[in-house]
């Protein structure tokens, strides 16, 4: 079944949507959600919540590509949970490194400034992504967006892991310029 | 805590860049078993480096397939860039109009499997059939250069005869050539089928096209011939694996044939069905085809859309990197994104990427589950 055919059915209200998305999508949002929380039944749990968001939210929203638009939902219901878990659990997981690789991008004004600047952050990581290569761009996308391990990253691309640390260098390097340049950071 | 700021931020990034970063762990992980799958039909068949397997446990006694890599090599992109699709003559003997319900898979014979020490032909068998073709040019070989393997010596990859008045060169690829060192006078087609009737069959079809170079400059023709078949399967077949190209020099004259000589040097696995047009488009509108094509750069949508087919032929792709020679469908997709001066070309002129849809089935493939789009 194709992906349009599939939000059609959301379109018309017919449970089987969810069916037919958790067989299309649902190894690849569970293994999503397991990457940034490293536990098979919370993993299991965002993938549920997110096929209730795509529910609630498909109409009206017709998404082009339902495989992105579902990574997406379960990619923010798994931040969310390890947000809310992180005080009081694991250290060392790909999501606490991944984060504090990102950390210093940006200038420690709090949570005001991620609500009123996230948006802002997203198009400039665009514009970053965009200006890249395919290989830079999917090698950050992979540590970034599916919290892959440097070591995945580098078995996967068939680099070296220091190479694959010094592109992320690199980058997160480029990204703070043009969150500067955007006036992001100051 | 900006690190997670950030974090939460990448959620909202372009849907390309996610799609082109999926990750691969479940081919990985499908890959082992279907390399072990692999391995099983290599060891029930005796066959050295086999990717299919007798499917006793079918009620088809077809052999399982395996869903190969292409290796388009080279730089840049596969696709239709020297040749304006309104502008050529479509020779396609199927169209969206015709049902096919079977059609051959081969086995390639030339295919060099990795690390195997010689390729399945010898300079001898190559040297063979450019004696074949010497022959029937009324001539003989008066001398041959042979070019190995880069890697491997002893991989003959081409033997190139020469002949008084030709050059005859067979690759290991199943391609072959022959110029015509004295093309005096052949100015057209009827003129090289007066004098190399052997080349030509009574049922040919035949297209001639403009090739342009990328900034629009005209710079030749070529014609394309197959043999139409008794029935569309066996053209589909001949559309690809008997194809003849004549290519005229720059002063006008048909200088040198290029002939598709694939079906010698392969063998028969059985009549596998075909799906149809419309599940080709479906697989295809769901990213599940290869394509040497970066759709993110190349389309400005960063996908394959329906509105960007412009046309669909069935064609089996070749090359001795190929275990099997089997029927795509190829898709003539619209880049409409592509950064090149048109200037000088028709008004009309685009430039196409070529995506494969495998047109046999996936319950008979080891690995179809692999086949995501990734491959490329």
């Amino acid at each position: 079944m194709t992906d349009g055919e599939i939000v059609r059915l959301f379109w018309k209200r017919n449970e089987a949507a969810l069916e037919h998305t958790r067989t299309k999508y649902g190894s690849y949002c569970r293994s999503i959600a397991f990457g940034i929380l490293r536990n098979g039944e919370d993993a299991e749990e965002c993938v549920n919540d997110s096929l209730l968001n795509a529910w609630n939210s498909i109409p009206p929203s017709k998404p082009q590509n339902l495989r992105t638009y579902m990574g997406k939902l379960v990619r923010n219901a798994s931040i969310n949970r390890f947000e809310h878990y992180s005080a009081q659990k694991r250290g060392g997981t790909q999501t606490e490194l991944a984060i504090s690789e990102l950390e210093n991008l940006l200038s420690d004004n709090g949570d005001a400034l991620a609500t009123f600047e996230s948006e802002a952050i997203t198009r400039c990581i665009n514009t970053m992504l965009q200006n890249s290569s395919k290989e830079k761009r999917t090698v950050f996308v992979r540590r970034y967006w599916y919290l892959d391990s440097i070591a995945d990253i580098a078995k996967a691309y068939s680099l070296s892991e220091s190479k694959v640390t010094s592109i992320l260098f690199r980058m997160r390097k480029e990204l703070k310029e043009e969150l500067e340049k955007e006036g992001v950071n100051l | 805590m900006n690190g997670l700021t950030v974090l939460k931020a990448m959620n909202g990034i372009d849907d390309r860049f996610i799609a082109e970063a999926v990750p691969e762990k479940k081919k990985g992980k499908l890959l082992v078993l279907a390399k072990a799958a692999a391995a099983v039909a290599a060891c029930i068949c005796l066959v050295a480096g086999g990717v299919y397997a007798y499917n006793s446990f079918q009620n088809s006694q077809l052999p399982l397939l395996s869903i190969e890599e292409i290796d388009f090599g080279g730089m840049g992109f596969e696709g239709s860039d020297s040749l304006t699709l309104e502008h050529s003559d479509d020779i396609s003997p199927w169209n969206e109009q015709i049902k096919i319900d079977k059609l051959p898979v081969y086995k390639n014979l030339l295919y060099r499997y990795e690390g195997q020490e010689k390729s399945y032909f010898s300079e001898d068998d190559l040297l063979k059939v450019a004696q074949e073709y010497s022959e029937l040019l009324g001539e003989e070989i008066i001398s041959y250069e042979k070019f190995t393997d880069d890697f491997n010596e002893r991989i003959v990859r081409n033997v190139i005869a020469q002949t008084q008045n030709h050059q005859v060169s067979v690759g290991g690829d199943g391609g072959m050539s022959i110029v015509f060192k004295n093309a005096e006078g052949l100015t057209d087609l009827s003129a090289v089928k007066a004098k190399y009737p052997f080349l030509f069959n009574e049922n040919d079809v035949l297209g001639k096209y403009q090739e342009f170079s990328v900034d629009g400059e005209p710079l030749g023709s070529y014609y394309k011939k197959y043999e139409k078949g008794e029935t569309v399967e066996q053209s589909v077949v001949n559309y690809t694996l008997k194809k003849m190209r004549f290519t005229h020099s720059e002063n006008g004259e048909i200088r040198s044939v290029n002939i598709n000589t694939q079906q010698r040097f392969s063998k028969k696995l059985g009549d596998y069905p075909v799906i149809s047009f419309d599940e080709a488009k479906e697989k295809l509108l769901d990213g599940r085809y290869v394509s040497s094509v970066d759709e993110v750069s190349y389309i400005s949508s960063g996908r394959v859309e329906e509105r960007l087919i412009k046309k669909v032929d069935i064609i089996y792709y070749t090359g001795n990197n190929q275990q099997l020679f089997m029927p795509y469908y190829r898709f003539y997709i619209w880049l409409d994104l592509l950064p090149f001066e048109r200037t000088g070309l028709p008004e009309d002129y685009e430039h196409y990427g070529f995506f494969y849809v495998p047109a046999v089935p996936e319950e008979y493939f080891v690995n179809y589950e692999l086949f995501d789009g990734e491959f490329q």
